[in-house]
C-alpha cells in the first residue's frame, strides 16, 4: 500500500500527522475558526490564481466564487478533484492549472 | 448462519463483527455500512449510503479529517487508531477510534474499508486523565504562587529585623562601657551572643530569600583588603556564644584573595556555628585557613559522634535537619547558604564525617583575582 515512489513526501506527511499535538491543534482550530479575512481581499495586490476543488468539504463551489469576485482581476479554475488538498490527491491538474497562470 | 469449520458465512461476519465496517469509494463516499456500525450510529444503514465519510463527523473532525487525515490515507494508503468523534443519529458525539485502509488493487476500482471501534469509556479514562492533570497542575501553580509569597515575607520580615537588631548591639556596647557588677557582664556577654547567633540567622534566612526569589548569592570580591581579621572577628563572635569551649586556629594566609571578605565570614560563621553546636562539648574545634597551591582552603573540624550516613546527601539542602539530633536548633539553612556562596566562589564544599572527627572543607580558587584585574 501507499505510494513508495513518494516516499520522501509521506514521509513527511507521517510527521506532520503525528505532531498533531493538542496544543498545536487548539491553536490551529482558534486560528481556522476565529479568523475573519474576508476584508483582507480586496487589497490583494498581486495576480491572483484561485484553485477551487469541485468537491471541497471545508471550502465549497461557493467560496472560490466569493474570493474570485472580491479579488479584482483574479483567475479562477475549478479543479476536478475531491477534498482540500488538491497537491495530493490531484496533483497532475494542479500542476497544470498553475503552469498555465505563470 | 452456519458456523461449521468448513464454510464460514463471510457476508453475516461482515455485518455482525464487533467492530463498524464502512467502505466507501476513493473519494470517500460511503457505499456500504455494515449493521454494527448502523447500531452504533443510531441511523439505518441505507441513509449512511452517499455520505462522505467526513459528512458523519462534526465541524472540528471534519476539518481535521479533510486537512491531516484524506491527505495522509491518501499518500500512506493507511492510517490506525486515530480518535474521532462520530455524529450520531440523535446528533449525540460517539467516541470512536478509526483505522482504514485505502484498497487499490491493480485494474480494481480503488476503495477505502474504515473498521470503527467504540471507545466511550477509554476516551472518558483519558478525559479524567487530563483533568486530573490540569487540577494537579492548577494546584502547584497555586502552591508556587503561595511559596513565593512566603519567601517574600520572609525576606520583608528579615530585613525589618536586622534594624532593632542593630539598636541591641548598640545599646549593649554603651552599656558595657559602664560599670558593672561581674554578674552583669556576664548577662552582657550572654546577650552579646544571642544577638550574634540572631544577626547570623537573619543573614541566611535573607540569602535564602533571595536565592529563591530569583536574586541568588552576589558577591562583591575584593582583594585589596586582608581575609584574616575578618575571619578572627567572626571566630571571636561564636566564642561569646560558647565561652566555655576551646577553638584551636591557625591562619596562613600570604597571598591577596579576590573574595567576598563578609560572604567568606558568613560561611565561615555558619560552619563554626555548627561545630560549636553539634561537636562535643569536651573537644576542641579546630578551625584553619589557609592559601597554598594557589587554593584558599578553610577547614573546621569537630569531634562527637559522626553525621549518619543517611543524613550525608542532604546535609546542604536548605531546611535539613538531621533527624533525632539531640540539638535540633536553627533552621537549617546555614550548610545550604555556606555551599552557595562556596559556589559563588567557583568553589567547592566538602563534608568527611567519622568517629574521630566531622570535618568541613571549603576550597576556592585563587585566580579569581586575575579575573578582578582584567
Amino acid at each position: 500500500m501507499g505510494n513508495a515512489d513518494r516516499s520522501e513526501l509521506g514521509d513527511e506527511l507521517t510527521a506532520s500527522v503525528c505532531r498533531t499535538d493538542p496544543q498545536i491543534a487548539k491553536h490551529f482550530a482558534r486560528v481556522t475558526f476565529l479568523s475573519d479575512h474576508r476584508a483582507d481581499l480586496a487589497t490583494a495586490a498581486a495576480r491572483v490564481l484561485i484553485l477551487q476543488c469541485r468537491d471541497d468539504v471545508i471550502a465549497p463551489l461557493s467560496v472560490g466564487a466569493y474570493v474570485h469576485d472580491a479579488i479584482q482581476g483574479s483567475e479562477l479554475v475549478v479543479l476536478d478533484a475531491t477534498g482540500h488538498c488538491p497537491n495530493l490527491s490531484a496533483p497532475e491538474p494542479t500542476i497544470a492549472a498553475i503552469k498555465a497562470f505563470l | 448462519m452456519n458456523w461449521d469449520a468448513g464454510h464460514i458465512d463471510f457476508e453475516a461476519l461482515f455485518e455482525i463483527a464487533p467492530c463498524g465496517y464502512l467502505l466507501t469509494d476513493k473519494n470517500g463516499r460511503i457505499s456500504r455500512a455494515n449493521k454494527t456500525f448502523a447500531n452504533w450510529i443510531g441511523r439505518p444503514g441505507h441513509e449512511l449510503l452517499g455520505l462522505r465519510f467526513s459528512d458523519l463527523l462534526p465541524i472540528a473532525g471534519k476539518m481535521f479529517y479533510e486537512t491531516h487525515l484524506a491527505p495522509y490515507l491518501h499518500m500512506q494508503g493507511s492510517f490506525i487508531e486515530v480518535a474521532l468523534d462520530l455524529k450520531g443519529g440523535g446528533g449525540a458525539k460517539i467516541p470512536m477510534l478509526v483505522n482504514a485502509i485505502e484498497q487499490r488493487s491493480e485494474g480494481g476500482i480503488p476503495f477505502i474499508c474504515f473498521t470503527l471501534f467504540m471507545a466511550a469509556q477509554r476516551r472518558a479514562y483519558e478525559l479524567g486523565l487530563l483533568e486530573e492533570r490540569d487540577e494537579a497542575n492548577a494546584i502547584i501553580a497555586a502552591e508556587r504562587e503561595e511559596a513565593e509569597l512566603r519567601e517574600q515575607f520572609i525576606a520583608v520580615l528579615g530585613h525589618d529585623l536586622r534594624n532593632p537588631l542593630a539598636s541591641l548591639a548598640s545599646g549593649l556596647h554603651l552599656l558595657s562601657e559602664e560599670n558593672l557588677s561581674e554578674r552583669g557582664r556576664k548577662v552582657l556577654g550572654l546577650m552579646d551572643g544571642s544577638i550574634v547567633r540572631a544577626t547570623g540567622l537573619i543573614d541566611n534566612v535573607l540569602d535564602f530569600a533571595r536565592g529563591r526569589l530569583g536574586g541568588g548569592i552576589t558577591l562583591e570580591r575584593d582583594a585589596s583588603e586582608p581575609l584574616e581579621p575578618v575571619l578572627q572577628q567572626v571566630v571571636s563572635e561564636l566564642q561569646t556564644i560558647a565561652p566555655a569551649r576551646s577553638v584551636d586556629v591557625s591562619y596562613d594566609l600570604d597571598v591577596p584573595i579576590s573574595c567576598d571578605r563578609v560572604r567568606i565570614g558568613q560561611l565561615l560563621s555558619n560552619l563554626l556555628g555548627n561545630a560549636l553546636t553539634h561537636g562535643a562539648r569536651d573537644k576542641p574545634v579546630r578551625v584553619r585557613a589557609a592559601t597554598n597551591d594557589g587554593q584558599l582552603k578553610i577547614v573546621v573540624a569537630n569531634g562527637g559522634v559522626p553525621i549518619p550516613p543517611e543524613a550525608m546527601e542532604h546535609l546542604f539542602e536548605p531546611f535539613f535537619r538531621a533527624n533525632g539530633h539531640p540539638s535540633g536548633k536553627g533552621l537549617g539553612l546555614g550548610l545550604h547558604i555556606a555551599c552557595e556562596i562556596a559556589q559563588a566562589h567557583g568553589g567547592t564544599l566538602e563534608v568527611h564525617s567519622d568517629e574521630v572527627e566531622t570535618v568541613f572543607t571549603f576550597t576556592m580558587p585563587l585566580d579569581g583575582t586575575q579575573e578582578l584585574t582584567a
